[in-house]
């Protein structure tokens, strides 16, 4: 009863949040350590309540007390800040100067929007396994970058619910970035600038005609997808818009005509046989490869949008928020499978209420605290858990090393 | 550390020897990461900050003018050669170097104490320190730069061969150099965390590596400038919470604020930017008290007053009347004259040495014209002590009265005008009362809401200036008549 899977009702969610929600691997996550420490207790949560209104600024001791507010107001869902230098919950009572974001998460967020002038498959709201590669594509570039290019390991992934991807970083070091730094390296990771309607301006990302190294790298990779994601699946050079839009990237202007003639005249010929023309002209004529790299970047490279990662104390929804429109859960995603995640696949609120109900029969209802165990919510809840083991461990290993040096 | 015997005696004993070693300050340039502590007076303390105020307030111009980095730097050396000179190790004798080099390193930290009070006034001190940080270092000799460079750790790794062939493809793509470049040795490469070129990542002009960036030795004044600046706002937040201590010593902080005041109002007061002194008559020492009583405004007729009685001013009224006075057409030999008649009761020894150089510097030096505007009524009525404020605010409303009385019944002022500017006194609107004392004074010439040649009064020298003009008009018709 697909009905049923995307009902977000208050009584449905109520019930989510009491029963399903992992709010202890959340506050594991965020706090780094067992006993609450200043990453939980000073940071901002917002709550999206019924009727969309809005609630900033609330902050809590520990994971009971933010799941006890969270069953009392029931929200839609709830975005997570940065950690303040005092607690958000005090905000008024401190002067404006004491009040400042200090650390945040390196976030990023990707969505399906920003490549709507390029996919074919789906439009606005919509999503498919299809288009998905543009997201599996961005997931692979970003995520090798930033271990690679800026060593950061502590990477997760988490579903936006639709059409898109959030990706936290914990690091220590990625945490205390300022917002200039954020804003740097956001334009680092920024090739194609989506506001910039792509066929008016070719894109200039090359110093001397080379591709700096990064994106060097991030090409050896998207040359073995855009085969299959462009020339396949969106099929994007198929149309007379979509051809004429790659013949933008050609400089010489015999060539674009003979291949436009060619092209009008046997409509048949699908984006693969384009591509191939331009390959076989540019076997003879090398100095047309950067053209052919740059349309592969411009079609593949990811689109950030950067505002997100600017700033500290953006807020972005926190993971196992269930999406409002589809009723999915915002589950963490293992980078090493994204290829093969199908959005379809992730388990709606009403699915595991259903799951819930069916073990009840079975077992009699002996509510528990953890009751995602019984669910297929359990593989998601446990990637998560590893992730925050992982950031544990980092924060133990100080300590020691601090005790050693005393 | 500039206290004490020992510094003195080595001064003594080895003046102007060719060796470095001698200098206090071995490097012109200063990453001021330690702060002064030697001892200053008031004075100088006031006099070097002034100094590099004008440096820093030209630099901020050259951002409003929007001049290329040319000009500015063209601009900014001619600033610093005459206000704050900072000259190379092999040019000057080295008592002079010191004692520039000092200078420098004073003004600065007595700045950072004016400037980091709010998050607006540090913001744009790093930048304008910055700016100027950038022009010396770009005028800096190779071996000076590499010695000063040397003297501080930048935390900086040298690339080793090994781990430049490693990565010789990406080095040379992120670094493209052109065909007259190749036969040059090949390049030396530094290793810093990327977060201290936030600039060169932004733009993807570096090799990043595992959160390393590489940096080549022609890029590395880009870590140097970063590394300025973030220190410089660091050290800023930190002083801005420890000043409320500092607020308790009260000779300093009618200074600071005045600093930072002017900073905020730059060279751009406007009244003043755009008349610099209007009177061309040469006002003489003697003629102040006279014209005092015609044409100033009741701020400045206080001012004047006090003085006369008290034979004093203090600190900030001296600043506040001096500047006036400047403006107003009196020049430093009869401001000079002027204040050593009005001081009477202090030795000419005490006055030379306290307060004579100040006049003179209040005057930018050898007559230079105004970069210290005088303060605007908006500046008047916002900052510093109330004591010296507008008395349209500061004043009881007996008090206001009598003083408007006695001041100027002479003019044509009667009791009756009175309730009409205690109303717009009660509704806070004090220029509109300053305005409508100025008409009635001049009534002869100007019908009530005239005001100061069309406009309210904004400024004691637009008042003072006016009244002198339309004195000077009257003259001149009575003279053809
Ligand atoms: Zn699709």
């Amino acid at each position: 009863m697909p009905s049923a899977e995307i009902d977000v009702s208050p009584e449905v969610m109520l019930t989510f949040y009491r029963r399903l929600y992992p709010f202890k691997t959340i506050f594991n996550w965020l706090n780094h350590e067992h006993a609450p420490s200043r990453l939980f207790t000073h940071r901002e949560f917002a709550f999206t309540l019924q009727g969309d209104v809005y609630l900033r600024y609330q902050s809590f001791n520990n994971a009971d007390e933010l799941k006890k507010q969270v069953c009392q107001l029931n929200p839609t869902r709830f975005e997570i800040g940065p950690v303040y230098s005092a607690r958000p919950r005090d905000k008024k009572t401190i002067r404006a100067g004491a009040f400042s974001p200090q650390v945040r998460e390196l976030v990023f967020d990707i969505d399906m929007t920003d490549y709507d002038p390029i996919r074919t498959c789906c439009k606005d709201a919509g999503i498919c396994k299809k288009c998905w590669g543009f997201i599996a594509a961005a997931v692979h570039v970003i995520d090798s970058a930033i271990r690679d290019e800026f060593g950061y390991e502590k990477l997760i992934w988490v579903y936006s619910g639709r059409r898109g991807i959030h990706l936290w970083i914990s690091d220590k070091e990625a945490m205390e970035l300022t917002d200039q730094q954020r804003k740097s390296l956001v334009g680092w990771l920024t090739a194609i600038h989506p506001t910039a309607k792509e066929s008016s301006k070719k894109p200039n990302f090359r110093f001397g005609g080379k591709l700096p190294p990064s994106l060097q790298n991030a090409l050896q990779y998207l040359k073995t997808i855009f085969g299959e994601l462009i020339l396949t699946e969106q099929d994007c050079f198929e149309s007379e818009e979509g051809y004429e839009e790659l013949l933008q990237y050609i400089s010489d202007s015999r060539t674009v005509e003979s291949l436009r003639t060619k092209w009008e005249d046997s409509p048949s010929r699908s984006s693969e046989d384009k591509w191939n023309d331009l390959l076989r002209i540019a076997s003879s004529r090398p100095n047309l490869i950067p053209a052919l790299e740059d349309v592969i970047i411009q079609y593949t490279y990811p689109r950030l949008d950067a505002e997100v990662s600017k700033h500290r104390n953006h807020l972005l929804k926190a993971p196992f928020c269930i999406h409002p429109k589809t009723g999915r859960v915002c589950v963490p995603l293992d980078v090493t499978s994204i290829d093969k995640f199908d959005p379809e696949g992730v388990p709606t609120v009403g699915q595991l209420l259903q799951e819930l109900d069916a073990i009840g029969r079975e077992e009699g209802a002996a509510i528990s605290h953890s009751d995602w165990e019984k669910t297929s919510l359990k593989p998601y809840v446990d990637l998560l858990d590893r992730h925050s083991q992982g950031l544990m461990d980092e924060v133990r290993k100080e300590k020691r090393k601090d005790d050693v040096s005393w | 550390m500039f206290k004490g015997g020992h510094g003195s005696l080595n001064e003594s004993y080895v003046p102007q020897v060719a060796n470095h070693g001698v200098l206090k300050y071995p490097h012109r340039m200063n990453f001021y990461d330690v702060p002064p502590t030697f001892d200053t007076t008031i004075e100088e303390f006031e006099r070097c900050a002034l100094d590099r105020l004008r440096i820093l307030a030209e630099i901020e111009s050259s951002a409003a003018r929007n001049r290329t980095w040319e000009e500015l730097k063209t601009v900014t050396r001619a600033q610093c050669e005459k206000y704050l000179p900072l000259n190379f190790n092999l040019v000057a004798k080295h008592n002079d170097l010191d004692l520039e080099r000092r200078r420098d390193h004073l003004s600065h930290f007595v700045l950072r104490l004016a400037f980091c009070r709010s998050e607006d006034l540090r913001r744009r001190f790093v930048k304008a320190e910055t700016t100027l940080f950038k022009v010396r270092y770009d005028d800096d000799m190779g071996k000076d730069r590499d010695a000063f460079l040397d003297s501080r750790d930048f935390n900086w790794t040298s690339v080793g061969q090994e781990e430049q062939r490693q990565y010789k493809t990406e080095l040379e793509a992120a670094y493209p150099v052109s065909k007259s470049e190749l036969d040059r040795p090949s390049e030396k490469y530094y290793k810093v965390k990327w977060t201290r070129v936030p600039d060169l990542v932004e733009r993807r002009k570096v090799f990043l590596k595992e959160g390393w960036a590489y940096v080549p030795s022609r890029e590395q004044s880009s870590i140097v400038f970063q590394e300025f600046e973030t220190h410089l706002e660091r050290a800023l937040e930190m002083t801005a919470r420890l000043l409320p201590r500092l607020d308790e010593d009260t000779r300093l902080l009618p200074i600071l604020n005045n600093l930072s005041q002017g900073f905020l109002a730059g060279i751009s007061s406007e009244w003043s930017n755009a008349s610099g002194s209007t009177n061309t008559d040469e006002i003489k020492a003697e003629m102040v008290d006279g014209m005092a009583k015609k044409h100033f405004p009741l701020c400045m007729r206080t001012l004047h007053e006090s003085l006369q009685r008290d034979n004093h001013l203090k600190h900030f009224g001296r600043l506040q009347y001096g500047l006036f006075l400047k403006v107003l057409g009196l020049s430093v030999e009869e401001a000079v004259a002027f204040w050593r008649k009005s001081f009477s009761r202090i030795t000419d020894d005490k006055f030379n040495k306290e307060y004579k150089y100040n006049i003179r510097h209040s005057y930018g030096l050898e007559g230079k014209r105004a970069n210290y505007p005088a303060k605007s009524c908006l500046q008047i009525l916002t900052g510093g002590p109330s004591e010296y404020g507008c008395p349209y605010r500061t004043f009881s409303p007996e008090n206001l009265q009598a003083a408007l009385l006695s001041s100027y019944s002479q003019q044509g002022l009667r009791s009756v005008d009175l309730p009409e500017i205690m109303a717009a006194v009660k509704s806070s609107h004090f220029h509109v009362a300053c305005t409508r004392v100025f008409e009635i004074t001049h009534s002869a010439d100007v019908r009530k809401g005239d005001g100061v040649g069309g406009e309210s009064v904004t400024h004691p020298n637009q008042y003072a200036a006016r009244s002198i003009e339309l004195e000077k008009a009257a003259k001149e018709a009575m003279d053809v008549e």
